[in-house]
């Protein structure tokens, strides 16, 4: 059951995500990455996934976005398992990967122009969204540039013009901002801001508390593969007493050290 | 359900490959017009200087590296498979599109396909100017060399799949060539045929039935050279398509497992 407080948006659940299990088998040892995660996840918001390393975040995100399979339990989009109709799924989805794989031979334009046509849009909404896309992550001077050229904060940018090149309602950003400068953070941080006033679904997984707590309307974090709480930020500030996200997540992390101590 | 939409995606992801790959389409046509050239000048006019002349044995031997090209190239594709997987993993981005990770190894094999013709096609015309009037283009029985050039390298194409999936890294891509290329190919008749060996020792023969290199070189040459030196081109055609069947199914099952993709 998702440990969710204080956020009754029951009627608008998007994405269901029902007890997934994933555990990876090496040669001389079995690693339960996610044990039985259950949480649903609301049409419109902004939900952010944290943990320390090892947690689970990433193998959570990567099977929400159909990436990797779970090992058990299921995910129902609009209360249909995604599994059912995997093709239709990845069409509303968006994946933002932590490593800027962009296709370094091809330009900017090139790079957009193709993930357009992997959604099969029409050439003329294509050349639009394009346009329309570099221009808001400011990446027209370079629309003719190489990927392979740009620095990690353009191509981060770049990623997610080419997420949201066919318009997905879901869109999975799995650390966006990973080694990014202040000022190119707080850049994208209003990108995503905007996201949410179109109408979009944010799965944000980050290290950064600061930036879970600006732009989530909800935090869920795990911790060895469990979900620990599911909250919104001034909730859990004021049910921890904090002013600020990091502090209780610090506490939480202890209480857990804590226990794994006795 | 989606087979229109997934096609849309298969040809707009291998539209782009081909598009990628004819830019540096030329680098890799020097490359193969390097290789025969030097290996018909000896062939065809140093080897007559010491006594060994065959009239028949530039072509033998140009059709045979014509054949043999895609072999060859599958090493640049299987590097450039791992480089990925060990870097920026774009192979994710294409992983999260609208289509079934079955079918995306299937484009992956038929770009491999497109990079061995293409590559390989300018072998013809050079092969003319160094042999020719002993080279004659009106003795090639064309629809059946088209069959053969396009079913030999779509053959490559899913052997680049198997054996990349088998492959861990970059630094056992030697292994690649000194134990699975070269036996396949100088075994597989690269200077001699299956009734030329048939002749001299059947067991032998009989085990080469084996390893699909020798399809591969009867077959093409027997479009050329008088069919009754050679198997059967119908026989060639169905068993190179049989093991492409066979390498492909088993390659992407273990691609699927390998990069845990659903």
């Amino acid at each position: 059951m998702p440990l969710d407080k204080g956020y009754d948006m029951s009627n608008n659940i998007l994405l269901s995500i029902q007890k997934v299990t994933k555990t990876f088998q090496t040669s001389n040892k079995t690693i339960k990455a996610l044990k039985g995660v259950s949480l649903d996840i609301y049409q419109g918001e902004i939900l952010s996934l944290l943990g320390v390393n090892g947690a689970g975040k990433t193998t959570l995100s990567s099977i929400i976005s159909s990436l990797n399979p779970s090992t058990s339990g299921d995910i129902l989009y609009e209360g249909k398992s995604i599994y059912k109709d995997l093709i239709a799924y990845r069409k509303i989805i968006g994946f933002c990967p932590q490593k800027p794989n962009i296709d370094g031979m091809l330009t900017l334009e090139e790079n957009l122009y193709f993930a357009g046509r992997y959604f099969n849009l029409p050439e003329d909404i294509i050349k639009q969204r394009a346009h329309d896309l570099m221009k808001k992550f400011s990446l027209l001077q370079y629309a003719t540039s190489k990927g392979s050229i740009l620095s990690g904060g353009y191509k981060q940018r770049f990623l997610l013009a080419r997420t949201l090149m066919h318009q997905p309602k879901i869109v999975i950003l799995d650390e966006p901002t990973v080694g990014l400068d202040p000022h190119i953070r707080r850049n994208l941080w209003d990108v995503i801001k905007e996201l949410k006033n179109d109408g979009v679904t944010v799965l944000l997984t980050t290290h950064y508390l600061d930036e879970a707590e600006y732009l989530s309307d909800r935090v869920c974090i795990l911790d060895k593969g469990v979900i620990k709480l599911v909250d919104t930020p001034d909730n859990l500030k004021t049910t921890y007493g904090h002013d600020n996200l990091e502090n209780v997540f610090i506490e939480l992390i202890k209480e857990d050290a804590d226990i794994d101590a006795q | 359900m989606h087979s229109k939409e997934t096609f849309t995606t298969f040809f707009a992801i291998l539209s782009k490959d081909i598009e990628i790959y004819n830019r540096r389409w030329i680098y890799r046509a020097i490359d193969a017009l390097v290789w025969v050239s030097c290996v018909l000048l000896v062939a065809y006019h140093i080897m007559p200087l010491f006594g060994i002349e065959n009239r028949q044995y530039g072509t033998f031997t140009l059709l045979g590296h014509l054949a043999v090209w895609g072999l060859l190239e599958m090493l640049t594709s299987i590097a450039v498979f791992l480089s990925d997987l060990q870097g920026d993993r774009t192979i994710s981005y294409y992983l999260s599109l609208p289509i079934s990770s079955s079918m995306l190894f299937i484009e992956q094999a038929c770009a491999s396909a497109y990079k061995s013709m293409a590559s390989s096609i300018l072998i013809l015309p050079i092969g003319k100017i160094i042999l020719g009037n002993d080279f004659n283009l009106s003795a090639i029985n064309w629809p059946y060399f088209i069959i053969a050039f396009f079913t030999l390298n779509m053959f490559y194409g899913f052997f680049t799949l198997f054996v990349t999936s088998y492959i861990p890294d970059l630094t056992t891509l030697t292994m690649v060539r000194s134990r699975i290329m070269f036996p396949l190919w100088f075994l597989g008749g690269c200077q001699f045929s299956w009734k030329m060996l048939y002749q001299v020792s059947p067991i032998a023969a009989y085990i080469n039935l084996c390893n699909p290199i020798v399809y591969i070189m009867d077959g093409i040459r027997s479009t050329a050279l008088p069919t009754d030196q050679y198997l059967p081109f119908w026989l060639c055609m169905s068993m190179l398509v049989l093991f492409s069947i066979i390498f492909g199914y088993l390659g992407i099952r273990k691609l699927k497992k390998r990069l845990d993709c659903i």
